[in-house]
């Protein structure tokens, strides 16, 4: 059996690279994905397509996105990670009511993901989102 | 070196009960002075003072708040949290005003302690846009 922080680390990895390949040869067939998975997610298909479409939609946002891994670890069947996403708002993010600005967005998000068998079957994700839209310069109070 | 997870998981448990009593001398007695929080707004001080502006803050703006912890990751000496968050913003939240709404919301927190127990690093998203949606401080997307 797979290391589940490497398998994460991994699904992490291809998320970046673009790689849906790899990302669904990691998640489940049956994966749920919970919470807060960036801005629009909750407008996606269920399950791994959702997730995907929502990626899409994030590099059509941001085509110079960038996500790195900044720390992980794990406990029995379950890995958190925290990651930090970049990029430039170049493509506007229309479901947010956000137009192209050119404005640079830095933030982090932490997973935790609930393997079974080496493959991802459930996550919970907390995006900063509140954070995302004051560098979008969109609501949060302004 | 290094506590063992029953010790983790108490320590947790007790930390997030110091929270819901939301007496902040209590909840910063569970950190180390040089604690750096990393989820603190630019404009708070850092270290235990940050912290208690924090939690000042937030217990004025929502009175009946209280934490909920649904998953807790031990590894080593490190801790990461899932909780949820309920309660009513019937304060000013950072220069809006109170609206007397009802919020439930998650969090996910990653907390290193040292051998004494005590909280040295911080690392936290707490679902701020939801509550300020729910609340109808800002728009739904």
């Amino acid at each position: 059996m797979a290391d589940n922080v490497e398998t994460v680390r991994r699904l992490e990895d291809g998320w970046a690279s673009g790689d849906y390949d790899a990302v669904r040869g990691i998640l489940h067939p049956d994966f749920h994905p919970k919470g807060n998975h960036g801005p629009g997610a909750e407008m996606m298909p269920p399950g791994i397509d959702g997730l995907i479409e929502g990626h899409k939609m994030s590099l059509g946002a941001f085509p110079d996105r960038k996500q790195e891994t900044l720390d992980c670890f794990g406990e029995g069947d379950r890995v958190m990670i925290r990651s930090r996403m970049t990029g430039t708002n170049k493509g506007g993010l229309p479901w947010f009511g956000i137009e192209a600005n050119d404005r640079p967005v830095d933030v982090e998000y932490i997973t935790i993901y609930r393997l079974e068998n080496d493959k991802v079957v459930e996550s919970w994700a907390q995006m900063d989102i509140a954070l995302m839209m004051q560098q979008l310069g969109a609501g949060g109070g302004d | 070196m290094g506590l063992s997870r029953e010790v983790m998981q108490r320590g947790t448990e007790e930390f997030y009960a110091a929270i819901n009593t939301h007496d902040i001398d209590k909840i910063l007695s569970r950190m180390d002075d040089s604690v750096v929080d990393h989820q603190l707004p630019p404009e708070m001080p850092n270290g235990k003072e940050g912290a208690g502006a924090f939690f000042s803050m937030m217990f004025a703006a929502v009175p009946d708040m209280k934490f909920e912890i649904l998953d807790v990751i031990v590894s080593g000496n490190r801790v990461a949290i899932r909780s949820r968050t309920t309660g009513t913003q019937s304060g000013p939240f950072m220069e809006m005003p109170a609206t007397g709404k009802p919020f439930d919301v998650e969090g996910i927190d990653i907390v290193n302690v040292n051998d004494g127990e005590l909280v040295t690093e911080h690392w936290g998203i707490f679902d701020f846009a939801g509550m300020m949606m729910q609340v109808g401080l800002i728009p739904q997307p």
